[in-house]
């Protein structure tokens, strides 16, 4: 028996919006057994070993019922320019009108989770109740109030020209979003997400994402946090990675309030790859968790982590990174690296790479550093006649730039360029430079 | 004298006067005097740990050392009252001795930041793309370089030689009033030596003042001084001219040591 305990006022309140949620009988059975699991067991804390840098603890006060699909802009300017890519608006979790044609015609099949479900029971659509690890309870959280979101199919063999831009608006409240996203064999394709607040939103998004990907597919996943200092962004996200796959994933933090990324990748076939890289920046108080599992579960999978932060004033950000090479996986290689700057003296970084193996034949490495700016880099600039505000963006941007060069768009590449760079005083030098 | 033609002041162009430094507690130059007429190029030579680095490095203004004691004047200005970056615009450069290596700042974006920045502070317009381009390649010439040095990040990978041409050339592009090398021939071989002892001999002009710190008499061979000065325990304890130098390789450093004891 689950739900025996008083719920916390929080849940009360999700409680109450269960009801008016859509689909028949099966979903409301399903939602209800998460939700039931998800009382007992209650929020993570930083006792729970994923949450120990992330404290969710602030969610307690905050209004977690999900948002309801109206009063939102129907257009949203996101970073991408709307001519050059399939794109897809969902707002506080609701998916928006999209252009099934264009879309199509490219190789993808695009769904609503709220129109299936009316017709589809939970298990139809791959939805299974989840368990009760401290890695479960988001996603529990996620099954208890699932409504809509994209499901999405490339056909094998699909070479997808444009970026797939799916832009996430939340105005306030709770949003719930899912995506299911499946790579046929061989299909490749370029998908973007963004995630962004409209007004001074103090707005919660918890974003589940599963993803596969068959033998031989390519998917190149850019993630852009953006979003108000009153936002929370938190996203899990499960990848499995057929034979000779390739799962590129390139993150990166502008800010929010506080955005956790859960990544768990399993290379599960043999010559599977992923490459995960990742950028957070934050300053003023904001926060940026990124949480990373990758498994490698065959031979011959590989597997490289370039993750940076940087972090300003009362900032904090984190890198937990795990590596397990299963017995299975002989002529594995894996590499971690995390190098992480503090620009002010009460910022706070904390990075734990770390690495399981249970088989021989494997290369694996893994680097973590910590620390401020240089101060032989920085007098060697000022000596040159540059002022002490530029000499500290330009080193600054410099930290950033290896991870910025690999930005697989241009005006992706421009945008992180000037916001890495404007973090800084007077970057009237540095403007010049990025451009 | 009733003619109202004022002889000219021979104000040199620096004039170091009474200077005590430390580092980390540790007092380095105890009373060291120094004058620098335009024009002029010094040679400041001197045993290990006499306090060579801490004068080059306390004129840039690195923060790491205190001045206790004495002025230094540049051109009309209190020159310790500069901040590092306000030195370098009026006109003061730094060849150091170990130029850092700067991953991820392009060579020739910093080139052009200090450049501007110095024109800028004069009260120039700043150069455009083109005809920055054109300088630093008619530099880079005259250092041998590479073009690939144009896209290389400052100093990274650069050997020991390819570092002290890189300084040179920055010296050249920036065209300062008062260079100050820091044993800016140490790690060089022959032709290397040749190629930055030319680069350093252009700069010469009646205008422009230049101050060797060096170890080893070859590089005067090259880029020859009006006057050699000894350093040593934290003070200039001998002047003399080219020969001085010469008798320093031959004899040690023990002898002026002895007798500016006497």
């Amino acid at each position: 028996m689950t739900g025996a305990g008083r719920p916390a006022p929080y849940f009360a309140a999700l409680q109450e919006a269960l009801p008016a949620l859509p689909g028949g009988e099966h979903w409301a059975a399903f939602r209800a057994a998460a939700h039931g699991r998800l009382i007992t067991l209650g929020l993570p804390t930083p006792r729970d070993d994923g949450f120990r840098y992330a404290n969710l603890r602030m969610l307690e006060r905050r209004d977690l019922r999900p948002a309801a699909n109206g009063a939102a802009p129907a257009t949203f300017a996101g970073a991408l320019d709307a001519a050059s890519c399939h794109s897809i608006l969902i707002v506080d979790g609701h998916v928006r009108p999209a252009d099934r044609e264009a879309l199509a015609r490219d190789g993808i099949v695009f769904e609503r989770l709220a129109e299936r479900l009316t017709r589809s029971a939970p298990a139809d659509l791959g939805f299974e109740v989840p368990g009760d690890g401290a890695d479960e309870r988001l996603r529990l959280w996620s099954a208890s109030l699932a409504a809509d979101g994209l499901l999405l199919t490339v056909a094998p063999g699909a070479r997808v020209s444009r970026p797939l831009h799916l832009l996430y608006v939340s105005t306030g409240g709770g949003s719930y979003p899912r995506l299911q996203l499946e790579l046929g064999r061989d299909a490749e394709l370029l998908l973007v997400d963004e995630h962004r607040q409209s007004g001074a939103a103090d707005g919660i998004a918890l974003l589940v994402s599963d993803i596969g990907l068959a033998a031989g597919a390519r998917l190149t996943h850019v993630r852009l946090d953006d979003a108000a200092a009153g936002t929370v962004l938190l996203e899990e996200s499960r990848v499995r990675v057929g034979r000779e796959g390739c799962y590129r994933q390139n993150s990166y933090g502008l800010g929010a309030g506080l955005s956790r990324l859960d990544l768990a990748v399993m290379l599960e076939e043999t010559g599977a790859a992923t490459e995960l890289t990742g950028l957070s920046l934050v300053d003023n108080g904001r926060q940026a968790h990124i949480r990373t599992r990758v498994t490698h579960a065959a031979p011959s999978t590989t597997s490289t982590q370039t993750y940076r932060a940087i972090a300003g004033a009362r900032a904090r950000a984190s890198y937990d990174g795990k590596v397990l090479v299963a017995s299975g996986a002989p002529g594995s290689s894996s590499r971690q690296s995390s190098r992480n700057l503090l620009l002010a003296a009460d910022a706070e970084i904390d990075t734990r790479p770390q690495l399981e193996i249970y088989t021989d034949e494997v290369t694996a490495s893994h680097g973590a550093t910590t620390g401020t700016l240089d101060e032989d880099m920085l007098f060697y600039l000022r000596a040159r006649g540059l002022d002490d505000a530029t000499a500290r963006g330009l080193l600054t941007y410099a930290f950033a730039a290896d991870v910025i060069r690999g930005v697989p768009l241009p005006e992706l590449k421009t945008l992180l360029g000037r916001r890495v760079a404007g973090l800084l005083p007077e970057a009237t030098l540095l403007k010049e430079f990025v451009a | 004298m009733s003619d109202t033609a004022i002889p000219p002041t021979v104000t040199p162009l620096l004039e170091v006067a009474g200077l005590h430094a430390r580092i980390k507690g540790r007092e380095v130059l105890k009373g060291l005097n120094l004058r620098v007429a335009r024009g002029e190029v010094h040679a400041i030579m001197g045993p290990n740990g006499s306090g060579k680095s801490t004068l080059s490095q306390v004129l840039a203004g690195r923060p790491e050392y205190e001045v206790t004691a004495g002025t230094v004047r540049y051109e009309d200005t209190d020159l310790l009252g500069l901040a590092p970056e306000d030195r370098a615009r009026r006109g003061f450069f730094l060849g150091f001795q170990y130029p850092v290596e700067i991953p991820g700042v392009n060579n020739v974006y910093l080139l052009k930041a200090a450049l501007n920045a110095k024109r800028k502070a004069g009260g120039l317009q700043e150069l455009d793309a083109f005809d920055f381009l054109n300088l630093v390649r008619d530099k880079m010439r005259v250092m041998k370089m590479d073009e690939s040095f144009l896209s290389r990040a400052v100093n990274e990978g650069f050997s020991g030689g390819e570092k002290k041409r890189n300084e040179i050339l920055q010296m050249l592009v920036l065209e300062p009033t008062l260079a100050v090398l820091d044993e800016t021939d140490s790690g060089l071989d022959i032709d290397a030596l040749k190629v930055v002892s030319d680069g350093v001999n252009t700069l010469r002009s009646a205008g422009r003042s230049i101050v060797l710190v060096t170890h080893y008499q070859r590089l005067l061979e090259h880029i020859v001084p009006d006057y050699v000065h000894v350093l040593a325990g934290g003070r200039i304890i001998k002047t003399g001219d080219r020969s001085l130098a010469l008798e320093l390789e031959r004899r040690g450093y023990d002898w002026v040591l002895e007798e500016a004891a006497a």
